[in-house]
């Protein structure tokens, strides 16, 4: 399992935002302990993710922008993965069915992009 | 050694000069040097030892932060946020809050009292814990509606959205030029702020690395501005008109003519109406009427426009740093949240004036 550490239930929406926070800042620390990334690529995650993630938002917010967070940063990518993987496994909640949402909505936009990701997950799994 | 300073003194102050710059990057230069071979004492031997100088104080900073997140993200477990402030270094308003922290601990080492001063230090410490808390969460209410703005597909809304992050921006672009400056006068001075006397070899890099982080901050959100100046120009609504901006649309509603400087004149305003609790309800009441703000929401705007303080506080400080200090306390974040958030619940992208 990917969330030890967080003891996550359906109605836990801060529960979520934590565990995402959480997997971000261990990421950057490690990348950054790597010397993959300097200071200034680990302050420009942590601010997209500061920006991104905010207390407050629903399950379904904190996932559709927490699949963003690897737009343009690929180092970002194991974090969107677990990010997917316990959206779908512990809140039982199926992410095409936001892709159905948006299209409904008239997002396009929005659900091409979170589309192609969705896809490459269940692809991968 | 360069300059009087400690190797991670003048490393931070160069790292945050080549950030200006935008061009070099510390990694890059020492691969470049390590491929010469420079004769003993020649300008590139110098500079070679000046860059692996850098490159090792580089080394040495990126251990330091790395520890600090570590222990950070070990000890307060479920609280990672505050390890990516850390790593992402201080919100603007928050550098200046410290700012105007240091001017009353400054204060405070007067007393000469030892038990009044420490009685007089927690009550500051307190004072901007709090403030900062109240600040921090504006901004999340903040980001969080214009989050929600952007998800629709209205282009009113997108357009809203980007007039409040703009001016956001704008507040914060301001915020780090005063922290910036601050920063630079502390580390040329070599003053401690807090005490009047020489300022600690400690403090020194905590400041230079403040410096740099702010330096590097100002010009991720200058690009991002930049970007989007260009992107809000095309927006157009339904109709294929413009669409008008919000915040100028506030600054004349609530003025009655059309402002050159919006937030100048927004903030003036907001000064004004922090002067007594009659102008406080007298200014919520003209927010409701132009329809920025719910009439329910009232009270709590009223509360939250003042951050905590009572309105003597806000008087003194003032008083102390002249009106501007207004905005550098971040009220007008205050009125964009709930700017956003209503504009967010009515949904469908109305104007300003209905």
């Amino acid at each position: 399992m990917v969330d030890d550490k967080f003891d996550l239930n359906i109605n836990d929406q801060d529960g979520f935002r934590k565990f995402i926070e959480y997997e971000t800042a261990t990421l950057i620390i490690s990348l950054l302990e790597k010397g993959a990334i300097d200071q200034d690529r680990a302050a420009r995650l942590s601010q997209l993710t500061l920006d991104l993630i905010i207390p407050g938002m629903t399950l379904e917010e904190l996932y559709l922008n927490g699949v963003k967070l690897d737009d343009n940063n690929s180092e970002m990518a194991p974090v969107v993965y677990k990010i997917m993987k316990i959206y779908e496994e512990k809140f039982e909640k199926k992410a095409l069915s936001q892709v159905s949402a948006m299209v409904k909505n008239k997002q396009f936009g929005q659900a091409e992009d979170l589309v192609k990701k969705v896809l490459l997950f269940k692809i991968n799994n | 050694m360069i300059g009087p300073g400690t190797n991670m003194d003048v490393t931070s102050e160069q790292r945050s000069l080549q950030n200006e710059g935008g061009k070099i990057d510390v990694g890059k230069m020492t691969v470049k040097v390590e491929k010469k071979v420079a004769a003993p004492n020649s300008p590139e031997d110098v500079a070679q030892q000046q860059a692996l100088e850098m490159q090792k104080a580089a080394d040495e900073l990126n251990k330091k932060l790395v520890t600090e997140a570590t222990t950070a993200l070990q000890q307060g477990s479920g609280e990672a946020r505050n390890v990516l402030r850390l790593i992402s270094g201080n919100e603007a308003i928050v550098s200046n809050l410290l700012g105007l922290q240091d001017a009353e601990y400054l204060e405070a080492s007067m007393i000469k009292e030892p038990k009044a001063q420490q009685q007089k230090y927690a009550e500051i410490q307190k004072k901007y814990a709090k403030l900062i808390q109240y600040a921090e969460n504006r901004q999340n209410e903040t980001r969080l509606n214009i989050s929600r703005l952007k998800q629709s597909e209205n282009p009113k809304d997108q357009a809203l959205a980007m007039d409040l992050e703009n001016t956001n921006a704008k507040l914060d672009l301001h915020n780090y030029e005063m922290a910036i400056i601050r920063n630079r006068q502390i580390l040329d001075a070599g003053i401690n702020p807090r005490t009047g006397q020489p300022l600690e070899k400690e403090l020194r890099s905590r400041y230079s690395t403040e410096l740099a982080q702010l330096v590097s901050k100002k010009i991720i959100l200058e690009e991002k501005t930049k970007n989007s100046k260009g992107e809000r120009e095309k927006m157009r609504d339904v109709n294929g008109k413009p669409i008008r901006n919000v915040i100028d649309d506030m600054a004349t509603a609530l003025s009655g003519e059309k402002q050159d400087n919006s937030i100048s004149f927004l903030e003036t305003r907001v000064t004004q109406a922090l002067t007594s609790e009659a102008s406080m309800n007298k200014f919520a009441d003209e927010l409701v009427t132009i329809n920025v703000l719910n009439e329910t929401d009232k009270a709590k705007f009223i509360d939250d426009m003042k951050l905590g303080l009572t309105v003597d506080d806000i008087k003194e400080a003032v008083k102390k740093g002249g009106k501007k200090i207004i905005g550098l306390m971040g009220v007008m974040s205050v009125i964009l949240a709930y700017a956003a958030y209503k504009k967010s619940q009515e949904g469908q992208g109305q104007s300003m004036m209905g």
